[in-house]
């Protein structure tokens, strides 16, 4: 027997509680994943996150495992194919943006978007407001979400602008639980467009609702107006 | 041997823990800042509201009192901004929504009502008896909620109270904020908010009867009835083409059929995309109040001009043929149009139509028609007291007039207004200037925003 030999295990426990001290240090697993595209085959933490995600959203139904299999790859493909993506099961920066994977990079560029400041602006805290409460929803649901948060500013009993809506303490779940800092997709801006510019599916809601996991009582008591996807939409 | 094995285990359990423990300090330390940072925040509103409400009492006391038109006037204005300021603090608090709403209405209409007298009342003259009765109304409401706010700030004082408590205990279950001193006590006032009488007056959050619908016919259609239109509506050379199902209904204030085209993918000879269309028909007179085709639109082909043309000619083939053009801007390879009807050489400001054209192929990929669906109807227009030339005296002499017309535009509250509307430069922006045709008052201003393919009045 050696006189001093320091077995494996012990290294394993140090270096893991040092991993784990420089992770909550730089703020968290962000700087953990790298920047790679994730193809199938793949396995890691990023693999880990990216089938969290699609949880999150609908789409992976599975216990996420860390790896990229051909169940992933069909919930990648689906995924994709909703947010106008390539749907070739190849997770780049642009579909990891799409799944909220790293933080927005911010305000659209100048060709998308010209004229005035706070239409841009305005429209852009709307895209998000969509993006974060309803990208798992059909385009004309999306369209209808940011429909209410314009009602609401024309209603009494709401704030008065936009911002003041969205971020009302308890008002949704999205922004209470940080998602409205998600990157929007194109097509939640598309539709956050077409309420700024007067559509509205909602007919008239300032309430919305998921019947399934709503948990305020109270909000079942409003008259409903109609149901688009999984929102019931209320006055 | 072992015993250095067991000594080697306890100093790296001994680290593991001390490592643990700094660790846990520092998050616990973190969090107590970023609570109390927050606690501040709601504290910061919290205690302004209650200044604004008590503000808010002090002045439409004076309101009540003044009978000189100078001092009423400024009493409305500081009544108006402190009422949204108070609004707008107490929708910064973590309280639920039917804890608030009635209370919110109430802080609303209250700067909404006084902003609105002081917009129409002449400089002149004072309250009017109406106008002064509705005043002290909303004085007594005014005065129990800065008694009830005042009660519930001595409270937080005493330390019994933290808005962060609301916080953790509804952080699970959002909105169920019950049980909670604060949000019992907003409920309180919220149930006696509710005894007040509602409000009507002419400004934008009156509480007005249910609107209906002007521009529909009482004529109800049946699902099947509504289908067809659909098809039409979409491609009036070959409906057969396509085809509809309905997929739902809405109760708005518009009740709809919601249905759904699709070019009949079982028949072979129909070329093309086969994207979903969506379309609301209505039940009463079987209009499309809005389409939507969410179709991605590929490179940009058209010019403006064309685009134009193809949203001019769609409108007139589905019944909107006597319609000019308002406002426009292009997003993501599409332009958005606006329309407003015209009569008798006016332009209708209420009734407006929005069209979306795909500059790749210039396909019709949405329309919105709710608004003109809402407020389209004949209209008895006067003439105008004033001429042109008299109008444009109003104007400020500093501005260059480059055009001018008759039209139409919604007031404040559901009145209509007969206008002269003067385009007009100045500096390096252009400018609407409406001067109200029968007593020639500037009744509003807008500002154009323009840029390459953008026009929007603001």
């Amino acid at each position: 027997m050696g006189k001093f030999t320091f077995p494996p295990a012990l290294y394993a426990i140090l270096v893991f509680t040092l991993l784990i001290i420089t992770a909550y240090e730089t703020g968290g697993l962000e700087a953990y994943l790298g920047n790679r595209s994730i193809v199938p085959g793949d396995t890691g933490t990023d693999v880990l996150e990216m089938q969290q995600r699609l949880g999150q959203f609908g789409y992976y139904v599975g216990t996420p495992d860390g790896i990229y299999d051909q169940k992933t790859l069909k919930s990648v493909k689906r995924f994709q194919a909703d947010n106008d993506l390539k749907a070739n099961g190849i997770v780049n920066q642009a579909t990891k943006k799409s799944l909220g994977i790293f933080r927005s990079t911010g305000p659209l560029s100048r060709e998308e978007f010209s004229g005035g400041a706070s239409w841009r602006d305005d429209t852009n805290l709307l895209a998000r407001t969509i993006y974060a409460e309803a990208r798992g929803e059909p385009y004309l649901g999306q369209v209808a979400v940011g429909a209410v948060v314009l009602n609401r500013t024309r209603h009494p009993g709401f704030p008065k602008t936009i911002t003041g809506v969205v971020y009302q303490p308890w008002a949704f779940t999205a922004v209470h639980d940080g998602q409205i800092n998600l990157a929007p997709s194109n097509t939640a801006y598309r539709a956050a467009q077409d309420a700024m510019s007067g559509w509205d599916p909602s007919g008239g809601a300032v309430y919305y609702y998921n019947p399934r996991t709503a948990s305020s009582g109270w909000i079942f008591s409003r008259p409903v107006i109609k149901r688009i996807g999984s929102h019931i939409f209320a006055r | 041997m072992n015993g250095k094995w067991i000594s080697y285990i306890l100093t790296l359990f001994v680290v593991t823990v001390v490592a643990g423990g700094l660790l846990a300090y520092q998050q616990y330390e973190a969090k107590e800042q970023y609570r109390i940072s927050l606690e501040n925040q709601y504290q910061l509103s919290f205690r302004e509201l209650v200044d604004d409400v008590e503000n808010l009492e002090v002045q439409t006391a004076k309101a009540l009192v003044s009978n000189s038109p100078r001092q009423t006037m400024i009493n409305l204005s500081d009544i108006w901004r402190n009422a949204y300021d108070a609004q707008a603090n107490l929708a910064r608090l973590p309280l639920s929504h039917d804890a608030l709403s009635r209370t919110e209405k109430f802080l609303t209409q209250m700067g909404d009502f006084s902003y609105s007298i002081a917009k129409t009342t002449s400089p002149q003259i004072t309250l009017t008896a109406a106008q002064w009765n509705t005043m002290n109304d909303l004085y007594t409401q005014a005065r129990y909620l800065s008694g009830q706010l005042h009660q519930l700030e001595a409270n937080v004082d005493k330390g019994q109270l933290s808005w962060t408590e609301i916080e953790r205990k509804s952080s699970n279950k959002l909105a169920q904020v019950s049980g909670n001193l604060i949000n019992t006590n907003f409920r309180v006032v919220e149930r006696q908010m509710l005894r007040y009488p509602t409000l009507t007056y002419d400004g934008p959050f009156s509480d007005q009867l249910h609107p209906v619908p002007l521009g529909l016919t009482n004529q109800r259609i049946t699902t099947q009835q509504a289908l067809a239109v659909a098809k039409e509506y979409v491609d009036p050379a070959k409906p057969k083409q396509y085809e509809a199902k309905k997929i739902g209904e809405g109760n708005g204030q518009i009740a709809t059929y919601s249905l759904q085209v699709q070019p009949d993918t079982n028949n072979a000879y129909v070329a093309g995309p086969k994207d979903k269309i969506f379309l609301d028909v209505s039940k009463s007179g079987g209009q499309v109040v809005w389409m939507v085709n969410n179709r991605n639109v590929q490179q940009k082909k058209l010019t403006f001009q064309e685009a134009l043309t193809k949203a001019q000619e769609f409108l007139r083939t589905r019944g909107y043929p006597k319609m000019v053009l308002t406002s426009y801007s292009e997003f993501q390879r599409t332009m958005f149009f606006s329309f407003a009807y015209q009569q008798d050489g006016v332009t209708i400001y209420p009734d407006l139509v929005k069209v979306k054209v795909a500059l790749d192929n210039g396909q019709i990929i949405g329309v919105e028609a709710a608004n003109y669906l809402m407020s389209h109807h004949y209209r008895h227009l006067n003439q105008p007291n004033l001429t042109l030339e008299e109008a444009r005296k109003k104007l400020n002499p500093r501005l260059k007039v480059e055009k001018s017309k008759l039209v139409l535009i919604p007031s404040e509250g559901h009145d209509e207004i007969l206008c002269y509307e003067f385009l007009v430069g100045m500096n390096t922006n252009r400018f609407l200037v409406y001067i109200n045709a029968s007593n020639g008052r500037e009744q509003n201003i807008l500002r154009l925003i323009e840029a390459k393919n953008l026009q929007l009045a603001m």
